[in-house]
């Protein structure tokens, strides 16, 4: 708020000289060259406050919410995609559950999925002990229609 | 006994509370002025926008006794000083110098109350956004909106640092040089300092409404541009997803339609609820400061049929005053306003 009193002040001023400086030459022949004169004075001190513009604040100040949109943006996707994730993970592991079971075959499945592109099936760990020919067959359910392939089928159990 | 009861329902109730895989999105609470007005249920907006208008006016009544009692005392003190200016012969101007001062003593009192109110409800408003944004921010980002959310939340946060700083320490301020500048013409009884009074009044009102304008400018090309751009990213998601393994592409889209779902209606619940904070504490200290420039409006215009054009062109200053502090009030909930529902709106 000072520098506002001060530029009011400061504007004031040149507006009382100007006009005492106008009214004293009014009547001499040069009074239309000092009219120009003191009213590009008082248009000089009016814009001074945009001499004082600091761009590169302006411009750190944009950048400053600039980064914190980013972040919060960030953390949406982040959120977004943890919720699918726990999704396809749930289901992926719900599918394998119901094809064990369509082979006579009790396990638990651990699914991993991929981290850096799109959240796919990328490996699982199976535990429980299963006949050689419904294993056979879930190897091949799952690297079939689940996208994993056998060297990445963890047995266990 | 009791105690473990009540831990083992806590934590029933804690676990239960926890969703499975939802996108957890809450709008913050809202400010401690607004929660008297705030309404049970925020389903229905429009139930919830009624209710909260409801509350707010029955609050009024007291404010609303208060003006008509200023204004009675101004209209009885432009009576005498019309009377006083009648019989008083060649000491005209200085019974309407005394009355000037004496109606400007009235209502500056109210005038400084209402402009604190005004400032503090910007300030408060400005502080709930901050905390409203960052939340609407990531549900839009959920949705896929990502570049979209974060140039929103640039403008917006940096339009709101710029408008409410500028109200509350240049503009708000600014009031008091303009009722100064009112008391002195009107004093005077010359025009002179009335050119200076109205460069104020312009001053606040094109700086208002170039800023107003600057924003809705830019949200809105900013909201084209960049939903374009998100809905191109959406699009290559999908056909990603589309040229996958049947089964895995079946899961991949039932569960980004089903986290899209979930978002979608967090996303609207925060952003109807963050509405409904917002007004809840703008309402009140804006319909306090309407009351207030109706009166005086009012009043203006009864002093008008037996006052002095000089009183009354200061009754109407001060009138002027609580129509510029309406204007920055409701600027600065015009911009929340618009920004929250720009959120709302969703990609492309």
């Amino acid at each position: 708020m000072d520098w506002l009193g001060q530029y009011v002040l400061s504007v004031s001023a040149a507006a009382l000289i100007c006009g005492i400086v106008t009214g004293l030459t009014e009547t001499t022949p040069a009074k239309d060259i000092i009219r120009l004169m003191c009213g590009l004075a008082l248009a000089i001190q009016i814009l001074s406050p945009l001499g004082d513009l600091d761009i590169q604040a302006l411009e750190e100040f944009a950048l400053s919410y600039e980064a914190d949109g980013f972040e919060a943006a960030a953390m949406g996707e982040n959120m977004a995609r943890a919720s699918a994730e726990d999704i396809i993970k749930a289901k992926t592991e719900a599918y394998i559950l119901d094809k064990a079971a369509a082979v006579n075959a009790t396990i638990t499945a651990d699914v991993t999925l991929c981290q850096d592109g799109l959240p796919v099936p990328v490996s699982v760990s199976l535990r429980g002990s299963v006949s050689p020919y419904a294993r056979k067959a879930l190897e091949d359910y799952i690297q079939k229609e689940l996208g994993i392939p056998k060297e990445n089928q963890l047995w266990t159990g | 006994m009791k105690q473990m009861t009540l831990l083992f329902a806590l934590l029933l109730v804690f676990f239960l509370a926890i969703p499975a895989s939802a996108v957890e999105i809450t709008a913050p609470e809202a400010p401690e002025s607004a929660k008297d007005h705030m309404p049970q249920e925020t389903d229905s907006f429009g139930e919830a926008l009624w209710q909260l208008l409801g509350s707010v006016l029955k609050t009024l009544r007291p404010d609303l006794k208060a003006a008509c009692g200023v204004s009675l005392s101004v209209i009885t003190a432009v009576l005498i000083v019309s009377l006083l200016r009648t019989f008083s012969g060649s000491v005209k101007s200085v019974s309407e110098l005394g009355g000037c001062v004496v109606i400007a003593g009235l209502l500056f009192r109210n005038a400084d109350t209402m402009i604190a109110q005004g400032t503090q409800t910007i300030r408060q408003l400005s502080d709930y956004g901050k905390l409203l944004w960052p939340v609407m921010t990531a549900a839009m980002a959920a949705q896929g909106g990502v570049t979209t959310s974060a140039a929103l939340y640039t403008a917006t946060a940096g339009f709101d640092a710029i408008l409410s700083s500028l109200i509350s320490r240049v503009l708000a301020p600014m009031i008091y040089p303009f009722l100064a500048l009112s008391l002195g013409n009107s004093a005077v009884g010359e025009d002179i300092l009335g050119k200076m009074r109205d460069l104020l009044k312009n001053s606040i009102s094109w700086c208002l409404k170039t800023l107003l304008t600057v924003f809705t400018t830019y949200m809105s090309i900013t909201g084209v541009v960049s939903g374009t751009t998100d809905a191109v990213a959406l699009k290559a998601a999908r056909v990603a997803i589309s040229s996958m393994v049947p089964v895995v592409g079946g899961i991949l889209s039932d569960a980004s339609e089903s986290v899209l779902v979930s978002t979608e209606l967090a996303k609207n619940t925060a952003g109807v609820y963050g509405i409904l904070a917002v007004l809840a504490a703008f309402l009140e200290p804006f319909f306090r400061i309407g009351i207030q420039y109706l009166v005086l409006k009012a009043t203006a215009a009864v002093c008008g049929l037996f006052g002095t054009k000089r009183i009354t062109d200061l009754i109407g200053d001060f009138s002027c005053a609580m129509g510029l502090l309406l204007a920055m009030t409701g600027s600065v909930c015009l911009m929340l306003l618009i920004s929250t529902v720009c959120f709302m709106k969703g990609v492309g």
